[in-house]
């Protein structure tokens, strides 16, 4: 016999964007923060968690595969009140983004996150908005060290 | 805020033609053996309701005006009236497309309509509740509900097990698992207060589909799930509604 495989804890997914330019759209659109930010909630209805409030939206999140070092998520919104797109539009430099998923009946507790994503592309149609998301560039090497001259001069004195 | 009912029209749909479908609110995903996995997406479920509406030729124009200016050629939510369980149930509801004016009697105009009932806002309660069954044990069928689906409509498709190779390939294949349970597609033929029954047990104990479920075998239980969520029809002048929907067996082991 095989058991188990239903789950009832229904998952709510819950996007923070933000970028300074957004806070010039606060008191415009519901969502938006004076600290610049747009919080959106993949459920029907506003939702609340942790004090903030995010505005019912839907979007579908292609999370990052477990175990990938691609670190690449995209978002695609329904573009039904606009609001995405009036965000987009305020940006004049990439915005960051932060996923997290909580279960509907404990709002306030964050069963997963990836943070600090930053805005990497995104098309815009009168039915849909697609992002996508990648981790933000550092300023040194990206990855590994190489044993060169330049670098390690000792290694070849 | 939605609008009321065309003044001085009832809001009862006819009998005949009426069916009714939950919106499905749990994602089945077919795994290589076993039953499918579920996950549940929304606590409430709105309803699609398809029927037809009567009303004299004198009132149809009244009914066609209401569609169109107060509620903006169908796009406005309205009060309505569900009436297929004992008690009428108050929903807001708004059309899918606008009413169809279908045919004609020498008193009567009919109209087909396509509603979308929406669905009520989530309880905390009712999260909890849902969640306190997550991997829970296999829920009983209701006692009060007929045991043995209907003969008629009746279809039972095994899951096959084999990995077979392509047509033009050489024969054999591979036993992928011997797990290999059943989808049945059942109906029931309930009267109002069993299918109020049924839908309170489907969106409270079966936590819409999600959760396993003890169904009713000749002998005894076997163990499975909701392969699909369900949908009512009525049937002509019967006063019982049928239901039908598709269930998983597992495999007898």
């Amino acid at each position: 016999m095989t058991t188990g495989r239903g789950s009832t804890r229904i998952p709510v997914y819950l996007a923070t964007l933000s970028h300074p330019a957004l806070a010039d759209l606060a008191g415009t659109l519901e969502g938006f923060g004076e600290d610049g930010t747009l919080r959106l909630a993949n459920w029907r209805h506003n939702f609340v968690s942790r004090g903030e409030t995010f505005v019912r939206s839907y979007f579908r999140p292609d999370l990052p595969a477990v175990g990938s070092l691609k670190a690449e998520l995209r978002l695609s919104i329904d573009n039904v009140d606009q609001r995405v797109t009036y965000a987009l539009m305020a940006l004049t430099s990439p915005a960051s983004m932060t996923l997290e998923m909580v279960h509907a009946h404990a709002p306030d507790t964050v069963r997963r996150a990836w943070p600090n994503f930053e805005l990497k592309g995104a098309e815009i149609d009168s039915r849909e908005i697609s992002g996508d998301f990648g981790p933000p560039p550092t300023d040194g090497p990206f990855m590994g060290i190489t044993i060169n001259p330049a670098d390690n001069p000792g290694a070849f004195s | 805020m939605s609008a009321g009912f065309a003044s001085g029209l009832s809001d009862a749909m006819l009998r005949d033609g009426y069916t009714r479908e939950p919106e499905t609110v749990v994602a089945w995903r077919e795994v290589e053996a076993g039953p499918p996995l579920r996950e549940l997406l929304w606590p409430t479920a709105g309803q699609r309701v398809t029927g037809q509406f009567s009303y004299r030729h004198s009132d149809g124009p009244v009914f066609e005006a209401w569609v169109r200016d107060t509620l903006n050629h169908g796009r406005d939510p309205f009060d309505w009236t569900l009436r297929d369980h004992p008690s009428p149930r108050s929903v807001t509801a708004r059309f899918l497309r606008p009413p169809v004016r279908s045919a004609s009697t020498s008193s009567r105009r009919l109209y087909s309509a396509e509603i979308l009932v929406e669905p009520p806002a989530p309880q905390t309660s009712a999260l909890t509740a849902l969640a306190a069954l997550h991997k829970a044990a296999p829920a009983s069928w209701p006692a009060g509900l007929p045991q043995v689906p209907l003969r008629a409509g009746y279809t039972a498709e095994p899951a096959d097990p084999v990995l077979r190779p392509p047509a033009d390939g050489p024969p054999g294949g591979r036993l992928a698992t011997r797990n290999a349970g059943v989808t049945e597609e059942v109906s029931l033929a309930l009267t109002p207060a069993q299918l109020a029954a049924f839908e309170t047990w489907f969106e409270t104990d079966a936590a819409f589909g999600a959760r396993d479920i003890a169904w009713p075998v000749p002998g005894g239980t076997r163990p499975g799930c909701f392969a699909s969520g369900y949908s009512i029809a009525a049937q002509g002048n019967s006063p019982r509604f049928l239901v039908t929907f598709k269930r998983y067996l597992e495999a007898v082991s």
